[in-house]
């Protein structure tokens, strides 16, 4: 795989390719979600999981723009597999070929500094480069006066102040890059000691015949000093590792410390050049001055105060979620059996009237009602990792997870699954030590995931009554609260469990970058929700839709000759026993029954292991076919009885039957995902079946557990 | 705490000293210690990290010439 | 009623299509790549 001599220009047809790279913290997402809107299309890089966000804009004069997204990086060096894939891409050495045009570093202007470490590294790469100094706003409030055109000269590329947040600095910044790609690339500017020069200059030759081009063989030489593991990008060069330690050695024989060169070569050069391109007013001039975000942090950070406000919060989230969303979800419930029933009104009596009104209006709107839910738990997510707490929480929870053998790293994908598995699994990317990362991830999908939130919600508003507990608490919200509790208590027991016996080995120690408290950037944070919502609903429309379809025509044939002289309900309920979901329904009774659970819970069950959500659709569906048309669905749940006369589904099942699904992985992205992650092929099948057994025996047991013990203890 | 130091030494696993070192932790580097709670507060170039305890007891700084874990 | 049965005959056969032609993908996805994530968003 030869890389390129230097980046291409862009062709009449192309669109210009820019690669966004930054630290993590700079407002590189902001600042992506600010330049392509809603037009972003999230996939993954080939090859491995890491997660790919490409997305693109158009230049008034109509030229198009690509634009992917990068992991955030500290510097090209990579700890994380995250880190990986972008200097893959930078050095055209990822499977796709994407090969930028131009390649935008986003600095923080706050911190240049560290943040120019990257940036001096990814200049050295023959492509040309463009810096947004981002956070602009913030660095002038701090008193950090920054003279642009002085860091232009001396760095050699177009620098564009920008404040993402606000979308100021955007059009400059657009014209910039169509600019850049049109100039030579920038080149290293400072320069080593000779006798460094000398030691790395066989080792660079080695890399260049390789086929890397002059510049980048030179930053990977000095990079890769500091670098023990073998890179994957780099496998096909022979002898590397031989001649790397030839030039470290040589490097000591002239009395330097090789794994050191790289950080004091270019944090030289950057400090050099601070001095006279920045200047800090001396009131906030002190590092080691306490700033706003210091003292919130004596609060946040607290040995007491901090984990109980993060307590709190906690408890905020949940129960706004549950109650907030309440009025919008009666709005969408009305609006959607309006429609529902209009159109039912237009078809005549028969087939096909009935899979309209009780397949897709009963089962694709029963899922459609938790569309505020799912915003809300997406929003408060997103306002807690701008805003900067999500690190404080990660390291309030890093005591905690040192005890199960987690990081506090693990908490951040831990907190993802909360909104969704899939992403939390991918997120333990950012976990280096395999061992930890593995356990994590075969404990993110207990933390319960938005799509469980349908079932939830159902079962507590039909079997819980609203009784009020606290201010601004009540039982359902505790409800709610203790099963999301359930889920992330066992998360760490299991994970504890897993680290000492499947998953042994040290904890490795933690390094947390607390970045300052800021306001969200609202704009951005609107359209990450909204994606989410718009990827909801085409997951409504799509395969909720087509279960929802096939699970009518299931309960629907074969047809049974009712006996005319029965009631409503009894015939549709002969009708229901007699078909195809029926019948199955019945045969796997036995196996739900010690839960106590009936067959159409039991077939509502099996079938959400395509998609939690579908428990609540084909409950909707059932009893649509088999109830009358106006009845809400948790009424029909309570007034349900067996054959015998008693109620069907106490509190007491209820209950047993949300732990079920607390424990459950019943969704087959998460199986998929934990698949590639834990390293595909044979290893990723075997760990993604360990955890679908694990949970499911987890599952029917703490089920099966809380019914007996329940009716043990004397509930009902 | 509060008071500037010079790093003297990092005895930590390699990942973590490749870490620091991008993040501007490297031998003979200028650091400030911020502050002390269950684990070590340094500032690095304007960057407000937490170190764990233990990697925080590989670190050797060095305020105007004591040595200080 | 001819036609009803029909129709409905037809959009089930097309809804089965559908959940069987994700599930081929998501399989074939485990070894490529490609955007088969409808479920996440970040």
């Amino acid at each position: 795989m030869t890389a390129t001599a230097g980046a291409e220009r862009p062709t009449a047809t192309e669109p210009l390719r820019v690669a966004i790279i930054g630290n993590p913290n700079t407002g590189k997402t902001t600042l992506f979600n600010a330049l392509t809107g809603l037009r972003q299309r999230v996939g993954n890089f080939a090859g491995v999981t890491v997660e790919r966000v490409e997305g693109e804009f158009r230049m008034p004069d109509g030229r198009r723009v690509a634009v992917l997204d990068l992991p955030g990086s500290y510097s090209l060096s990579a700890g994380s597999p995250d880190e990986r894939i972008a200097l893959e891409v930078l050095l055209d050495r990822d499977r796709q070929h994407w090969r930028p045009h131009v390649v935008l570093v986003v600095v923080d202007a706050c911190h240049l500094e560290r943040n120019l470490f990257l940036a001096s590294q990814v200049c050295e790469l023959g492509v040309p480069v463009v810096i947004a100094l981002n956070q602009f706003d913030m660095a002038q409030e701090q008193g950090i006066e920054i003279d642009v055109p002085a860091l232009i000269s001396a760095i050699g590329v177009p620098i564009i102040p920008t404040v993402a947040s606000r979308g100021e600095g955007l059009q400059p910044l657009k014209r910039a890059l169509f600019t850049a790609a049109e100039l030579p690339p920038p080149a290293r500017r400072f320069v080593l000691p000779p006798e460094i020069e000398a030691s790395l200059a066989p080792l660079v030759q080695h890399l260049e015949h390789g086929g890397l081009p002059t510049g980048t063989a030179r930053m990977e030489a000095l990079r890769l000093l500091g670098v023990r593991r073998g890179e994957q990008h780099l496998a096909d060069i022979p002898d590397l590792a031989r001649q790397l330690d030839s030039a470290r050695d040589a490097i000591r024989a002239v009395g330097h410390t090789p794994e050191r060169e790289e950080s004091e070569a270019r944090y030289g050069w950057i400090g050099e050049l601070l001095k006279t391109a920045v200047r800090r007013r001396s009131a906030s001039a002190g590092a080691s001055t306490e700033t706003a975000s210091d003292r919130l942090d004596g609060i946040a950070l607290h040995r007491v105060g901090g984990p109980v406000i993060f307590l709190v919060i906690m408890a905020l989230v949940f129960q706004s979620v549950f109650s907030w969303a309440a009025p919008l979800q009666d709005g969408i419930d009305v609006v959607i059996h309006a429609i529902g029933s209009r159109v039912a009104g237009f078809l005549p009596d028969g087939d096909l009237r009935s899979l309209v009104a009780d397949g897709v209006f009963a089962g694709v709107g029963s899922v459609l009602v938790f569309l505020p839910q799912i915003a809300i738990l997406f929003a408060f997510i997103g306002l807690l990792e701008q805003s900067g707490y999500m690190a404080r929480a990660a390291f309030l929870m890093d005591r905690v997870m040192r005890r199960v053998g987690l990081h506090g790293k693990s908490f951040i994908p831990m907190l993802s699954g909360y909104a969704c598995a899939v992403p939390g699994i991918m997120a333990t990317r950012t976990i280096d030590d395999q061992q930890e990362r593995l356990a994590t991830i075969m404990v993110v999908p207990l933390m319960s995931c938005s799509a469980r939130l349908p079932v939830y919600t159902l079962l507590i508003a039909a079997f819980v009554p609203a009784t009020p507990l606290l201010p601004g608490l009540d039982l359902q919200g505790a409800t709610m609260l203790a099963m999301y509790l359930l889920g992330t208590v066992t998360a760490l027991l299991v994970a504890a469990l897993f680290r000492k016996t499947l998953l042994r080995g040290p904890v490795r120690p933690m390094i947390l970058e607390l970045p300052p408290y800021r306001w969200p950037a609202v704009q951005s944070l609107a359209i990450s929700v909204w994606q989410r919502c718009l990827l909801f609903l085409r997951r409504a429309g799509t395969i909720i839709l087509a279960l929802s379809i096939v699970l009518w025509a299931l309960a629907t044939y074969p047809r049974a000759d009712v006996d005319p002289a029965l009631g409503e309900e009894a015939r549709q309920e002969q009708q229901l026993a007699h078909s195809t979901l029926g019948r199955f329904g019945r045969a796997i009774e036995p196996a739900v029954a010690p839960l106590g659970y009936d067959w159409k819970i039991g077939v509502s069950i099996v079938a959400s292991f395509a998609a939690r959500e579908v428990f609540v659709s084909t409950m909707g569906t059932i009893y649509g076919v088999g109830g009358v048309d106006d009845a809400a669905l948790q009424d029909r749940l309570r007034s349900e009885t067996t054959a015998d006369g008693r109620v069907a589904y106490t509190p007491l099942i209820a209950v047993g039957l949300m732990v079920f699904y607390v424990f459950a992985l019943m969704c087959m992205s998460t199986i998929a995902v934990t698949i590639r992650e834990a390293g595909g092929g044979r290893l990723g099948w075997k760990w993604a079946g360990i955890q679908f057994a694990y949970m499911l025996v987890l599952a029917y047991g703490a089920a099966w557990l809380t019914v007996v013990g329940g009716r043990a203890l004397g509930f009902s | 705490m509060g008071s500037e130091a010079t790093v003297v030494a990092i005895e930590c696993g390699e990942l973590e000293a490749c870490r620091l070192r991008a993040l501007g932790l490297y031998e003979g580097a200028q650091v400030s210690v911020v502050g002390k709670r269950h684990c070590l507060l340094v500032d690095v170039n304007g960057t407000r990290l937490a170190l764990g305890a233990d990697l925080a007891e590989g670190i050797t700084v060095r305020p105007q010439g004591r040595s200080v874990s | 009623m001819r036609a009803d049965t029909v129709i409905v005959a037809g959009i089930v056969v097309a809804a089965i299509a559908y959940l069987l032609r994700r599930a081929l993908r998501q399989a074939r996805a485990r070894k490529a790549a490609g955007p088969d994530c409808d479920h996440c968003a970040h």
